[in-house]
């Protein structure tokens, strides 16, 4: 077959996560042997906690999602159904128990990425500000048979209620106290709250770069967009904190700065902008944005790639733990749909100027797909942009339909206003 | 209730407790509406599993436990996608088709992620006057946990006064707190009493009791019970044959019944169930709230130190496969039926770990999927067909060793 030349016109520096991913996991792979512990982290959570104090720990769905972007998920997802957990489960997660089984009976497929190959934990954490994360750490702790620290995230659900918001705060900040203190035990070194500052404060000038980002992110016609920052995404999350990290996105903004100057978009023939809505199939990035550039239409964002510590006032290294309980345990899961629709939805579709919405609703996510259809119908009627709802899955290619999705995606594509 | 008027004079029989029972579990909201009209009280809807029912009692509202609808799903399919549990489809449905518009209030308790967006839904498209959500400590070990709850506790207490327009006392909870530890005895001896004589009741009508505990007042509820108890026994045993009948066990099928139709299955195929861990049976019940000087704190304790281990709840370490091991021995029971929600991804997660306790303990089980949308029965006749002969196969095997 013809190979077509690609339209999709990528920011080029997003490469450079490549040697990102590759340095962090190697830190993960390196610790036993330099006499680290070695920690497995569900959710998206306090990180930084476990970079100050010298653990090799990575995040569990990150390293699911670099799993199946290089395709390599159906031995581990098999696994993990052999063990009797069900196909309904959480992707990542399926992936993730999958592979922890395999590890402990010495069975890691060898065609795995070497420095995908992690190590047993010493200790598990969770955040379950998605509620199948404390499901997905015990499966783990059953399996290995390690301690595994807990953050309990309550709900804010009363959007205008101080007391319940700070209720909320103190609650997180006194389990931080606590893993901060099971932290020592298990490294048996005093915690070195001097690098946690010194972390923060990375993570603080890398937010100063993404603000000025994301203003130049705004810029319409595109020159970056949702499939660029799906690829930084890691940097923003798990790999934060780091002169490598703060590097990378300033050289992505002045990559796009450029880009803006000279009049290079991400779509040649820009006619169509779109907002994404929460998590999508990683395994198919590649594949959308070339086929949304041919569709003269661009996803310009959405939250979920914007991730954590987006806001620079709000990070306070003198504060650490105050600065860490107000950044994780208040993500969209725990939110009303009001605030969502509010800060995610009608706030991000006017920065952005797209007109229509996409939600993706994966199969094996309820909390990305709980309120697609009322939070729709909510942006349509407040602020006139039409909306599709596509079943696919964040990790799973089981659940992807191609024809499906991509008939659908065109469908909804060929109503929308022209914008030129 | 008028029905315990008439019988009163004439005594009762097991049946007509049973037969009141299942009127109320057929038409739950008929006799509630009847129930508000004659006593202009107010109702409030609970969301299963986890909510101190006692509160909204102490206040003079009648708190009930929504149940799952039956009907085809249709509403419901433009607001939540396909792929969440059949009970969150059917509450939503329900509301949306103005079904529990009899309902004054509704409270969403966090158990799961499931659960979350009920709220948001419900309150977008056809909200009660009172909406309110709580949430429930889920690390239920740590050390900041209980005051977290009782503050927890404490705001929905002040919240549902204001909207009953009654006041809560220590004195009125504690008495609410005894109307339902009463209440749960009263279960405690009904499944003792099934323990030893499992032929006395079926285990449609034993799901059917527990249901109708949630759809009534809890003091009727115990009055019944003390007829039926004492009437069990004089009862022509619905069930014949037990000696030759393989003693189960059910667990599962959390946040809702599990359907009849499977239930009697179990028994037409030679099943005989002995003890159950189901939401709509002894995870109901089975926790009594201890007696201390403050009652709010003992609710948050009786949360805390639940009986059944909850799938959605982490302990320290999830302690529900030895909890199983150690109810099917007491039960002496030779099998168990794990019965899991279609989309219940918390109880998915627990199969696994159910299993590394049943096995090593040899105690034969058959995990079956439910679907609000029923699939087929036939294949489900099959399976427990020969989950059956296996046991029984076993068991006669282990007879001829003897010999």
């Amino acid at each position: 077959m013809e190979k077509r030349e690609r339209l999709y016109n990528k920011v080029e520096s997003t490469g450079l996560i490549k040697g990102i991913v590759k340095g962090f996991y190697n830190g993960v792979l390196t610790a036993p042997g330099e006499g680290r512990k070695v920690c497995w982290c569900v959710g998206a959570g306090p990180y930084e906690l476990f970079r100050a104090q010298n653990i090799g720990h990575f995040q569990t769905e990150n390293w699911a999602v670099a799993i199946s972007s290089r395709k390599m998920e159906r031995p581990l997802v098999e696994e993990a159904a052999r063990a009797g957990y069900s196909s309904d489960c959480c992707s990542y997660a399926s992936i993730n128990i999958g592979y922890a089984l395999l590890l402990q009976q010495g069975k890691v497929p060898d065609n795995l990425s070497p420095e995908l190959k992690v190590p047993k934990p010493d200790f598990l954490f969770a955040i379950n500000t998605c509620p199948s994360m404390a499901q997905w750490t015990e499966a783990l702790r059953e399996i290995f048979q390690v301690p595994a620290l807990i953050m309990d995230v309550p709900l804010f659900y009363n959007d205008d209620d101080e007391v319940q918001y700070q209720r909320n705060i103190l609650y997180a900040v006194e389990q931080l106290r606590d893993a901060v203190a099971s932290i020592e035990e298990i490294t048996g070194q005093p915690y070195n709250w001097e690098r946690l500052r010194d972390i923060l404060t990375y993570i603080k000038k890398t937010a100063v770069v993404r603000k000025e980002l994301f203003e130049l992110w705004c810029h319409k016609p595109s020159s970056i967009t949702y499939w660029d920052m799906a690829i930084a995404l890691g940097a923003a999350n798990v790999f934060r904190g780091t002169p490598e990290t703060l590097a990378f996105f300033t050289q992505i903004r002045d990559e796009v700065a450029e880009r803006i100057r000279k009049g290079i978009h991400s779509v040649p023939n820009e006619k169509h902008r779109l907002l994404w809505y929460m998590n999508h199939p990683w395994f198919k990035v590649g594949h959308l944005a070339e086929f949304f550039a041919r569709l003269d239409t661009v996803v310009v964002g959405g939250q979920y790639v914007i991730g954590p510590y987006q806001d620079p006032e709000k990070v306070d290294p003198e504060r650490p733990l105050w600065t860490i309980a107000e950044e994780h345990p208040t993500r969209p899961y725990v939110r009303t749909m009001k605030y969502k629709t509010e800060k995610f939805m009608k706030f991000l579709a006017r920065a952005f100027q797209v007109d229509g919405i996409i939600f993706h609703a994966p199969r094996t996510c309820r909390p990305n797909s709980w309120d697609h259809f009322d939070a729709g119908e909510i942006v349509k009627r407040e602020l006139g942009l039409p909306y599709i709802i596509i079943e696919a899955d964040h990790s799973d290619p089981q659940f992807y339909s191609e024809a499906e999705v991509d008939t659908r995606l065109q469908a909804f594509i060929e109503t929308l206003p022209s914008n030129r | 209730m008028s029905k315990s008027e008439t019988k009163t004079e004439k005594g009762w029989e097991a049946e007509d407790v049973l037969d009141h029972f299942a009127t109320i579990e057929k038409d739950p909201y008929g006799s509630l509406k009847s129930w508000k009209e004659s006593t202009r009280k107010k109702i409030i809807g609970c969301m299963p599993m986890q909510i101190p029912e006692e509160i909204i009692h102490a206040a003079g509202a009648l708190p009930i436990v929504i149940p799952e609808s039956h009907e085809r799903i249709t509403v419901a399919s433009k607001h939540i996608q396909t792929f969440f549990c059949g009970y969150a489809r059917s509450v939503v449905d329900a509301a949306l088709k103005k079904k529990l518009d009899f309902l004054d209030g509704m409270v969403f308790q966090d158990t799961c992620h499931t659960m979350r967006p009920l709220f948001d839904i419900i309150d977008a498209n056809r909200p009660s006057s009172y909406m309110k959500r709580i949430f429930m400590p889920v690390a239920l070990s740590k050390p900041q946990a209980k005051p977290f709850l009782l503050g927890e506790l404490e705001r929905f207490k002040t919240s549902v006064e204001r909207f009953v327009g009654n006041g809560v006392d220590d004195q009125s909870l504690q008495k609410s707190i005894d109307i339902y530890n009463e209440n749960r005895d009263l279960m405690k001896r009904l499944y003792d009493l099934r323990r030893e004589r499992p032929d006395l009741i079926t285990a449609r009508e034993m799901v059917t009791v527990t249901v109708a505990s949630m759809l009534m007042p809890r003091e009727d509820h115990s009055e019944l019970l003390k007829k039926l108890i004492p009437a069990l026994p004089q009862r022509k045993p619905p069930i014949g044959d037990v000696e030759s009948r393989v003693r189960l066990v059910l667990t599962g099928s959390l946040c809702e019944a599990p359907p009849a139709e499977l239930l009697d299955l179990t028994e037409e195929m030679g099943g005989l169930v002995v003890d159950d861990d189901l939401y709509t049976g002894s995870r109901y019940f089975l926790t009594h709230v201890p007696t201390l000087a403050s009652p709010i704190e003992a609710l948050a304790e009786a949360y805390l130190q639940m009986v059944a281990p909850c799938p959605t709840r982490i302990y320290p370490e999830m302690r529900l496969g030895p909890y199983l091991v150690d109810r099917v021995k007491r039960a002496n029971a030779k099998g168990l039926i794990i019965i899991l929600v279609k989309f219940c991804e918390a109880h998915d997660y627990t199969y696994p770990h159910m299993r590394r306790h049943l096995d090593p303990a040899g105690i034969p089980y058959l995990m079956i999927k439910t679907e609000h949308e029923i699939a087929s029965v036939e294949q489900t006749k099959t399976r427990l067909q020969a989950f059956l002969e296996i046991i029984k196969g076993n068991e006669d095997g282990k007879k001829r060793e003897t010999l």
